[in-house]
C-alpha cells in the first residue's frame, strides 16, 4: 500500500529533522569540507507496494547562506526488487516557482535513479541560509513482492552524477548522506478490518441461509 | 754570266719556287685539314626531356637528355644547372651521341618552366666529354628558351611547395557548424562531432578515406580545392589522436604528387566531451546552469550544444542528458 502525499509531507519532515541532527553529529565529530549536504529521507515500504515515496534534501550547514542555481543527484540501491519509478519537485522545493524543468526532473529510472533541475530564469539563484534545508525532489518507488523485510541504503552517486552550482555556473563542493528504505512484509489485515470483514461474511451467509429456506 | 751559269740559276729559282709552292700546299692543305677537324668537334644540338609535360614535385626523378653532334665519352660525373636551382647529373650514354642527365626534384626547387641556366649551364665537374678522337666537346648549350633548348621541347614545371594545413575544424550539429582547433586553446569539445573539415595551403589532388586516421571515417570530399571534408562516425565523448598522412598509399598530395608537410604529414590531438560548457571535464549541473544564463547571453557557440546556431533550452537539456559523463 502506498503513502499519501500528507503522510510523505510529515515523513519528510521526520526526514528532514533527522538528517540535521545526524548532520549536526557528523559536524561535531569530524571536520568537514562540504558545508552543503545532499540527504535522503529514510522511510518504510511493504513488500508489493507501489507509490511509495521519499525526498532528497540539501542542508546548509556551514556559517554563511549559499546561493543555489541548478543540481543534480543519483540515488541508487542495492537490490533490483526496489525500482524508482519517478522523481518530481520537492513538497518544499529549492526552486519553488521558478524550476525549468518540473514537476518531473527524473531523467532516468530503475534501480538507479538521476534527476536534476536548474532555475528558469538564468542568472537567478535560491538563497540556502545557514543551517536552512531544502527539498530538491520527491522520489517515488514500488517495492517488488516477497522482497525480504530489511532496512536498503540509499545513496548517492559521486560527483559529478550529484553536483551542485552556484549561480555563476560554478561546481560547489558537498557531501552526501545515505538514507534507506526499511521493507516491511506483506500488508497485514488490522482487526477492526477482520471484524468488518466476519460480520460481512456472517451477514451475507445469513441472506443466502434465509433465502434458501424461504 | 756564262749560259751554263744562267741556266743553272734558273734551275735553282725553279726549286725554290717548286719548294715554296709545295710548302704552301702543305700549309693550305694542312690548313684546310685543320678546319675541316675544327668542324667535326662535338657540339651540343639539342638538349630535352623523356619525361612527360607536366608538374613535378619533390622527389620526382626527370631525366634530361643532351644529344651532341657526334658520339662523345664521358668520364666523371658533369652537370647541367637547371633554372629550378637544381642540378641534373650525367647518369648514362657515354659512347654515344646522346647523354642523358638526370634531375631529382628537391625541397625548395621551383620553376614555372623548367629549362638549364645559360648557355653555360653544362659543365664537366672535374670528368671529361671528348669526341672519338678525345677532342674535347664544346659544351655550349643552345640559349635557354632557344630553339633546341629544353624549355623549347618541353613543358615541365617544378613545384617543390609542399602542401600544409591552414585550419583544422571540427564539425558538429545540424548546421554543421565548425571550429578551428589550430591555435585553440580549448581542451575538450563540448559537442557530438560529425566530421572534420581541414583547409590547406594549396589544391589537393589525391587522398582518401584513410588519408585521415584516428576517427572513423565514412566519407571524403573536396578532392580538387584546397578543402578536405570527412564525415565521421559521431563522436560524443573520447580523446583522440588524429593523423592526416604525408606518406604512402593513402598521402594527401597536391597536383605535383608533393606529400603533405614535405610528407611528415600532420597530428591534432582533441577530445569530446558532449555538454562540457566549461571545459573542466565533467558534465555537472555547473555546465546547466552556464549554459541556461548562456540563453539570455551573446552567442556562445560553446554552448550551442547541438550546433543549431542558437542557444536554448534545447542545449540546456542536452546538457542536463550528459550529467554525470566526464573525459578527464
Amino acid at each position: 500500500m502506498g503513502y499519501g502525499r500528507k503522510q510523505a509531507s510529515w515523513l519528510f519532515r521526520f526526514g528532514v529533522y533527522t538528517a540535521v541532527l545526524i548532520m549536526g553529529l557528523i559536524t561535531f565529530v569530524a571536520d568537514a569540507r562540504a558545508d552543503l549536504v545532499f540527504g535522503a529521507q529514510s522511510v518504510s515500504a511493504n513488500a508489493g507496494s507501489t507509490g511509495n515515496s521519499f525526498e532528497v534534501f540539501l542542508s546548509n550547514t556551514g556559517a554563511t547562506a549559499v546561493d543555489i542555481s541548478g543540481f543534480s543527484f543519483e540515488i541508487s540501491t542495492a537490490t533490483s526488487n526496489i525500482n524508482f519509478t519517478e522523481a518530481t519537485t520537492s513538497t518544499a522545493d529549492i526552486f519553488a516557482g521558478n524550476s525549468l524543468f518540473g514537476p518531473v526532473i527524473s531523467t532516468s529510472t530503475g534501480q538507479t535513479l538521476d534527476a536534476s533541475d536548474v532555475v528558469a530564469t538564468p542568472n537567478t539563484s535560491t538563497v540556502l541560509g545557514s543551517g536552512a534545508t531544502l527539498g530538491l525532489g520527491e522520489v517515488f518507488f514500488d517495492v517488488a513482492p516477497g522482497t525480504v523485510t530489511g532496512p536498503y541504503a540509499v545513496s548517492f552517486g559521486a560527483f559529478p552524477s550529484t553536483s551542485l552550482s552556484d549561480a555563476l555556473g560554478n561546481n560547489l563542493t558537498f557531501s552526501t548522506v545515505s538514507g534507506s528504505i526499511n521493507v516491511n512484509g506483506p500488508a497485514v489485515p488490522e482487526p477492526s478490518s477482520l471484524l468488518l470483514l466476519g460480520t460481512g461474511l456472517v451477514g451475507t451467509l445469513g441472506a443466502v441461509r434465509r433465502k434458501l429456506l424461504g | 754570266m756564262s749560259e751554263s751559269g744562267e741556266s743553272r740559276s734558273f734551275l735553282f729559282g725553279l726549286r725554290i719556287a717548286s719548294v715554296l709552292l709545295r710548302t704552301t700546299l702543305i700549309l693550305f692543305f694542312g690548313f684546310v685539314s685543320s678546319i675541316q677537324l675544327m668542324g667535326a668537334t662535338a657540339t651540343v644540338t639539342n638538349v630535352s626531356s623523356t619525361a612527360a609535360d607536366g608538374t613535378y614535385g619533390i622527389g620526382a626523378s626527370i631525366p634530361v637528355t643532351v644529344t651532341f653532334s657526334t658520339s662523345v665519352v664521358v668520364t666523371g660525373t658533369p652537370l647541367l644547372a637547371l633554372n629550378s636551382g637544381g642540378t641534373a647529373s650525367f647518369s648514362s650514354g657515354s659512347g654515344t651521341s646522346t647523354l642523358t642527365f638526370t634531375y631529382t626534384v628537391g625541397a625548395g626547387q621551383n620553376s614555372a618552366h623548367l629549362d638549364y641556366t645559360s648557355t653555360v649551364a653544362l659543365s664537366l665537374n672535374g670528368g671529361t666529354i671528348n669526341d672519338s678522337t678525345d677532342t674535347p666537346a664544346n659544351l655550349t648549350l643552345p640559349a635557354p628558351g632557344a630553339a633546341g633548348s629544353l624549355g623549347a621541347n618541353k613543358n615541365i614545371v617544378i613545384d617543390s611547395t609542399s602542401p600544409t594545413v591552414v585550419s583544422y575544424s571540427v564539425l558538429f550539429g545540424s548546421a554543421n557548424l565548425g571550429f578551428n582547433l589550430v591555435g585553440s586553446t580549448r581542451t575538450r569539445l563540448p559537442w557530438q562531432i560529425t566530421g572534420i573539415r581541414v583547409v590547406f595551403s594549396k589544391t589537393i589532388a589525391s587522398g582518401d578515406l584513410n588519408s585521415l586516421s584516428g576517427v572513423a571515417t565514412t566519407a571524403i570530399s573536396g578532392l580538387g580545392t584546397n578543402t578536405l571534408t570527412w564525415a565521421i562516425s559521431p563522436i560524443a565523448v573520447g580523446s583522440f589522436t588524429t593523423t592526416l598522412a604525408g606518406t604512402g598509399p593513402d598521402a594527401i598530395r597536391d597536383a605535383a604528387g608533393n606529400g603533405l608537410n614535405g610528407g611528415t604529414g600532420f597530428t591534432q590531438n582533441f577530445k569530446v566531451l558532449e555538454g562540457d560548457f566549461n571545459d573542466d571535464g565533467f558534465v555537472s549541473s555547473a555546465d546547466m546552469v552556464a549554459v541556461n544564463n548562456a540563453t539570455v547571453a551573446p552567442y556562445n557557440v560553446f554552448a550551442d550544444v547541438n550546433g543549431d546556431g542558437v542557444v536554448n533550452i534545447t542545449d540546456v537539456s542536452i546538457v542536463r542528458s550528459r550529467i554525470g559523463t566526464s573525459q578527464p
